[in-house]
């Protein structure tokens, strides 16, 4: 029972050493996560299991968190449509940056290098 | 009366002087003869040198002397011919002397002729004949006759010449008695005239020394030198400014300075602003050759008066900068690159060493049961590194942001900035004893961000140096000094050794362990990095001990 009511985070991240860190302290803070290496899979993923939230590294080959997130809430036929994303970034964004990840919907946005417990405190706050 | 006397004696010393000058010019005369006969012979005696140089050797280079004295001995003879055409005896003379010369030279140039065309042997065998000597000898009889007439003659001149000297030097004891009276009489009108001309003479030759001197000073530039007319014409130019165009000076002169250039209206506006302001210096420009070499030169020029002051032209000369450009510019490639790559690797490094960080803080905290002391403390070891690390990181992306970022000028209060600042470092030290003098304080034009990091750096270092201190005393002033402003930050802390001084300020130089004070060796050098932009300049006095004192300049506004 416990379980249904955990919330799912997917996490979106190319390093994979970054990506375990963050699900470890998700996954001690009480929610289930979902791990995708890619934009694509991260799509996928998104499509298959309808997470509560999706996490997108800002910086990421090939297909980038930015274009990752536009996919996600503009294709048509996106399931992800309503699904809060924050992007995952390494320094702050420029406010030229962050007007534009508000238009696309995008809620939010997380620095890589806060403390563990200011992460968890920001994810919790998002799905309040 | 003493006029007339002198004028007798003037006459009498005139006919005198014209016999003894016509004695003297025959004295001479006779010498040129005698030097004329014997140069005729010696130049024989060289062709003959050279020829038999040849016959031994057949070498070519033999014929050289052998040809140039055929040219003399005709030139000679001339001379001797014209010399002595006066006298019918030793022109008699000089006709056999002409004939034998002609037969010996044709001697000479037969066996030249054997020599090549039958060989050594043919040649030896003619030279041996002697035939060539008794011309030789027969000349020499000749010149030796010639000579000995011209003696004779010399000498009865010279017995007349001496009588005649002392005749006129007898005159001349009078004349110059009785000149000196007239000289008294006359003195006081003749000055008048005289001291004028005597003045302006030298004048004269310093003049076209000073033209010479002008003209080797212009000429030993290495960079090119041009004069341009108020019409823009080239008037006057150096070697360097030949080479530099690829044109010759005659088609340079009087043309238009701008067609030079690979922007004519950047050249031209360039000398324009010379006659307008009387001078540029550094003024870029490119010039183009014939051959369509370019050439980047900084022009400085300024204009040229008369002794009126009127504006004649302007004097440019050209400084070639074109390989200090070119090493400037790869410079700039170069730091470009290393920016990029010391951003990209510390960016690199960050996600790493957050997930170190933050898998060592939840180790501590989940297992802290579980682990025992020594174990809490490698934990505790690796998040101290870990968090070292990520200032240093810092530190260094904001080092290679300052490299390229823009400088935004704007007012900057600079009393209340800086008490901001310290207000804020402060805040986090509630323990420590700090007393911080700030002055009133020169308000600058500034990139307020960056200089704010200035003062951050500054006052931390000044905080974190005097922590032995059981009182701290900070001391903040500034003054001018000409068009400068400059502030300076003094404390009473540790301070360091001038001989390091030179470190001070290089990135990643520290002359404390991190044991001692913590750092990361960059603060420094973006204060460094940050006042230079500015057009600025940072230094230091310290002594170990005995405090610091840092300062640095900015522009007055």
């Amino acid at each position: 029972m416990e379980k249904i009511n955990k919330k799912h985070v997917l996490i979106v991240d190319d390093d994979s050493a970054t990506r375990i860190l963050f699900g470890s302290l998700l996954s001690r803070g009480g929610f289930e996560v979902l791990y995708a290496k890619d934009g694509n899979e991260g799509r996928e993923m998104a499509r298959r299991f309808l997470p509560d939230l999706i996490l997108l590294d800002y910086n990421m080959p090939i297909m980038d968190g930015l274009e990752t997130a536009q996919r996600l809430k503009t294709e048509p036929g996106s399931l992800n449509v309503n699904t809060p994303i924050a992007l995952l970034t390494n320094e702050d964004l420029s406010l030229e940056a962050q007007k534009m990840i508000k238009e696309l919907g995008v809620i939010d946005y997380i620095q890589k290098g806060v403390d563990n417990d200011e992460f968890i405190k920001r994810v919790k706050n998002i799905l309040k | 009366m003493i006029v007339a006397c002198f004028l007798v004696v003037i006459t009498i010393s005139y006919f005198s002087m014209i016999k003894l000058t016509s004695n003297n010019y025959w004295e001479k005369h006779t010498y040129e003869v005698i030097i004329k006969a014997d140069n005729v012979i010696s130049d024989l005696q060289n062709a003959e040198t050279g020829q038999r140089g040849y016959v031994l050797t057949g070498q070519e280079t033999f014929l050289a002397p052998y040809t140039e004295s055929l040219k003399n001995i005709y030139t000679d003879f001339q001379t001797l011919d014209t010399l002595t055409k006066d006298n019918l005896v030793q022109q008699k003379r000089l006709s056999e002397m002409k004939l034998l010369i002609d037969k010996k030279l044709l001697e000479l140039d037969n066996v030249i002729g054997l020599r090549k065309y039958k060989g050594f042997e043919a040649a030896a065998t003619v030279i041996s004949t002697g035939t060539g000597k008794e011309t030789m000898d027969s000349i020499r009889l000749i010149e030796t006759d010639l000579k000995t007439e011209e003696s004779k003659l010399l000498e009865e001149r010279t017995r007349d010449s001496e009588q005649t000297t002392s005749q006129t030097q007898l005159m001349l004891l009078w004349g110059g008695i009785i000149g000196f009276f007239i000289y008294l009489l006359v003195n006081n009108i003749i000055s008048k005239f005289v001291i004028k001309d005597l003045v302006s003479k030298p004048f004269l030759l310093k003049e076209q020394e000073a033209v010479f001197y002008a003209r080797s000073l212009i000429e030993a530039s290495l960079d090119p030198l041009v004069t341009i007319s108020p019409s823009g014409k080239i008037t006057d130019l150096n070697e360097a400014a030949i080479i530099a165009t690829g044109i010759s000076r005659e088609k340079l002169l009087d043309t238009d300075f701008i067609n030079y250039f690979t922007n004519p209206d950047e050249a031209r506006e360039g000398y324009e602003r010379v006659f307008r302001q009387g001078f540029v210096s550094d003024y870029p420009l490119t010039i183009k050759s014939k051959e369509g070499k370019m050439m980047d030169i900084l022009l400085n020029a300024s204009v040229y008066k008369n002794k009126e002051g009127v504006i004649l032209g302007v004097f440019a000369a050209a400084r070639d900068y074109t390989r200090m450009k070119q090493a400037t510019e790869a410079i700039e490639l170069i730091n470009r690159e290393m920016e990029a790559f010391s951003s990209s690797v510390s960016h690199d490094l960050r996600a790493p060493l957050r997930v170190i960080d933050g898998f060592a803080k939840m180790l501590s905290e989940d297992y802290a049961l579980k682990l025992d002391d020594n174990g809490k403390r490698i934990i505790l070891n690796i998040q101290d590194s870990a968090k070292q690390m990520k200032t240093l990181i810092e530190d260094l992306l904001a080092f290679s942001r300052l490299g390229g970022q823009e400088i935004k000028k704007e007012f900057v209060p600079m009393a209340a900035l800086v008490k901001e600042v310290f207000d804020e470092l402060k805040h986090s030290l509630p323990d420590r004893k700090i007393d911080c003098h700030i002055q009133e304080l020169i308000d600058t034009k500034a990139d307020k961000d960056t200089l704010r990091l200035v003062w951050i750096n500054l006052l931390s270092n000044a905080i974190k140096y005097t922590r032995p201190k059981d009182e701290a005393l900070i001391e903040i002033s500034s003054r001018l000094d000409n068009d400068k402003i400059i502030y300076s930050v003094k404390d009473n802390g540790v301070g360091f050794d001038m001989k390091y001084i030179d470190k001070l300020f290089n990135v990643f130089q520290r002359l404390h362990s991190s044991d001692e004070f913590e750092g990361t060796g960059v603060g420094l050098a973006n204060v460094k990095r940050i006042i230079e932009r500015h057009g600025g300049k940072v230094w230091a006095e310290g002594k170990v001990g005995e405090g610091a004192t840092f300062s640095f300049s900015l522009p007055k506004i």
